[in-house]
């Protein structure tokens, strides 16, 4: 291309990158930190660190903070391109009335001054989430505040080797998704086996050229072998998941969702930790000096007794029943309607979340045996 | 999936047009009528809508709400929206002073099936605030009167104060192209000489011919389930019967989840449905 990755790097419109073409690599274990800390010189990093006994996605600056060999995270990593709170506008209330947008600033801007970003060991569960987010947001209008995140974030992704608690993602097909990152890497013994997804991926290759070898026949080998081993050792936790919606066609009338509302506390946690959750309310927030403000979006939850209520006070899901029903339906037979996809990808984060013990997988079994 | 790198630019559905309030025309103790022209002039020439339409109007520091548009699709020098003051922001709203500058964003959404209509008969249903989104259609059919058959309307509000557009009511009332009956819930103060009780009695002092006509309807959500099976009754065919729905908005743009409707979007797929895609839908009314 003749110029410098990082130049292009910091050009590059991420969510168009071709395919790539490049032969698989090798990046030793003890060449993480080197490849961290050189990424950091032109990009923010993110990747899964500790906290406490848990993991989360934060930004690191060593590579030794790096925990890849995490199990989940407490929230997916939609939180880069949905911040739970993100200014759409500031305003500034003179009488002419002042409105900036992020979105309309010069080329090289980034939403608010946002660096261009990379997120290191991404599973395939949340790899497929943020497809299903690409998917989802762009029915009518895309949505250009996530659009212009999505564009400047490279993914690196990490395949899974060893099923985590409350998961069921083989169920849901997306045990083996890669299909959004940049570069997916497998852990074979002392290093990291790297497939170049895109040209993008082979972007930051080039940038950190000197770390990786070429990957033997062998390791080829051996990692497709540890790839197809996980038919087995994953356990197919909801046979027939892809029949969800088609069941759905009863049982909205059904008396589960009166018991399941009795048990819910309608926290609205689990749509929190959900990484295909997206729905976001809107507040003006406005500074002390009165004369300046912004126009702030949340994240929003559907479990929330406010959430369908409308001027003068008629609430469309009033009870706590009828808004875990809606959850279940949206994720499961609506947005199939849409787009052709369910919205869940298995990370069973609701599960582990949730404060009333409610499990997803039974929830679906109940539903899959037809219960009412 | 791939996206044209400027595509944020060309179609921000997130971009605020000014406009200034020109003046304020009460309606009744809790409505008025307010009118609105864009600041800038070339924006105002350019904007169109469809009747059925909403606008998402914002008041910078407190908020921004959807409503219906209320002024004919034929005016061009300034557009409506009649609104009752029931939340933070309609307070906040019928304190401005003219002159005052709030943002739009829009319109938005499949307005009434206008094309569809012409020719027809056209039934219109408004129950109190209701008669709102149903106005620029009334209008627009006065004001193209050959291009449209037989014009009935009926109009129900809870008591004779609550009427919204008493003059223009009392016109639609005398032309003679025009079937105009109305009614109120209760009229405690006995300055009303017309029906009393829900809007459904209408049907008794009005006659529809089900061939060729059309209806559209909006009002609180208890009214569509009475008005709907008087209009099954009449004979009137699902995909002719029109209804506008309400539901709770944040973006207007099918992102915040809001208002969902079974797999539709009220603010894009609606906030106009034909009865046959509402019946489709659970829990739509």
């Amino acid at each position: 291309m003749g110029l410098l990755p990082e130049k292009v790097l910091n050009e590059w419109v991420i969510i168009m990158a071709p395919r790539s073409t490049t032969s698989p690599l090798i990046l030793k274990k003890g060449d993480i930190t080197p490849f961290i800390k050189k990424l950091t010189h032109i990009l923010t990093v993110y990747g899964p660190v500790a906290k406490k006994t848990q993991f989360v996605f934060d930004e690191i600056s060593e590579g030794s903070q790096l925990r890849l060999d995490y199990d989940t995270t407490i929230l997916p990593p939609k939180k880069y391109f949905i911040p739970p709170q993100e200014e759409m506008v500031r305003f500034s209330l003179s009488p002419q009335l002042n409105i900036t947008s992020p979105l309309e600033e010069s080329e090289e801007a980034t939403l608010w001054n946002g660096k261009r970003f990379v997120i290191v060991g991404i599973h395939s569960c949340d790899l497929a989430a943020i497809k299903f987010h690409d998917k989802i947001l762009t029915q009518v209008y895309p949505d250009p505040y996530r659009t212009h995140r999505r564009e400047r974030g490279i993914i690196i992704g990490l395949n899974c080797l060893t099923p985590c608690e409350e998961s069921f993602c083989k169920s849901t097909m997306t045990l083996s998704s890669t299909e959004g990152a940049d570069l997916m890497l497998t852990e074979l013994h002392d290093s990291y086996y790297v497939d170049v997804l895109t040209e993008t991926g082979q972007l930051v290759i080039d940038y950190t050229k000197s770390l990786f070898s070429s990957a033997s026949k062998e390791q080829s080998k051996s990692v497709e072998q540890l790839l197809t081993s996980r038919e087995d050792t994953f356990p197919d936790l909801i046979p027939e998941f892809e029949k969800l919606p088609e069941r759905l066609q009863v049982g909205y009338e059904g008396e589960m969702w009166a018991r399941l509302g009795n048990r819910c506390f309608g926290c609205g946690a689990c749509t929190l930790v959900c990484p295909t959750c997206f729905c976001f309310d809107v507040k003006d927030r406005v500074e002390l000096d009165l004369n300046q403000g912004s126009r702030v979006r949340n994240w929003d939850s559907c479990q929330l007794v406010d959430f369908a209520l409308v001027a003068g006070g008629h609430n469309f899901r009033p009870t706590i029943p009828s808004r875990v029903r809606f959850r279940i339906y949206h994720k499961f037979w609506i947005e199939p309607e849409q787009i052709q996809v369910i919205g869940c990808v298995g990370c069973g984060r609701c599960t582990r979340t949730c404060p009333a013990d409610i499990d997803m997988i039974e929830l679906l079994t109940d539903i899959q045996e037809g219960g009412t | 999936m791939t996206y044209p790198v400027s595509l944020r630019h060309e179609k921000n559905a997130y971009q605020y047009n000014k406009a200034r309030l020109v003046r304020i025309t009460p309606q009744t103790p809790d409505t008025n009528l307010y009118t609105f022209e864009y600041v800038d002039p070339g924006i105002q020439k350019q904007f169109t809508f469809t009747p059925g339409q909403f606008i998402l109007l914002s008041i910078f520091g407190y908020g921004e709400a959807p409503f219906g548009i209320c002024s004919s699709p034929n005016k061009t020098d300034s557009f409506d929206l009649c609104i009752r003051s029931v939340g933070k922001l309609t307070n906040v709203l019928q304190n401005l002073n003219p002159d005052s500058v709030v943002g739009f964003r829009g319109p938005f959404g499949h307005g009434w099936p206008m094309d569809e209509v012409k020719g027809k008969n056209i039934v219109i249903i408004g129950g109190g605030i209701g008669l709102v989104p149903l106005r620029p259609a009334i209008l627009d059919v006065i004001e193209n009167r050959d291009n449209y058959g037989k014009l009935q309307i009926m109009y129900g509000a809870r008591c004779p104060e609550e009427l919204l557009f008493k003059d223009e009511l009392y016109l639609w009332g005398n032309r003679r192209d025009i079937e105009y009956v109305a009614t109120v819930d209760r009229d405690d103060e006995h300055c009303w000489a017309g029906n009393i009780g829900v809007v459904t009695v209408l049907f008794d002092r009005i006659n529809i011919s089900p061939k060729d006509t059309y209806a559209l309807v909006c009002g609180p959500p208890i009214m569509y389930k009475f008005v709907l099976r008087e209009l099954e009754k009449i004979g009137l065919p699902d995909d002719r019967v029109f209804l506008s729905l309400e539901r709770r908005m944040k973006c207007g743009v099918g992102h915040c989840s809001h208002c969902l409707v079974g797999s539709k979007f009220v603010c894009q797929d609606g906030p106009v449905f034909s009865y046959a895609e509402v019946k489709a839908q659970r829990g739509a009314v």
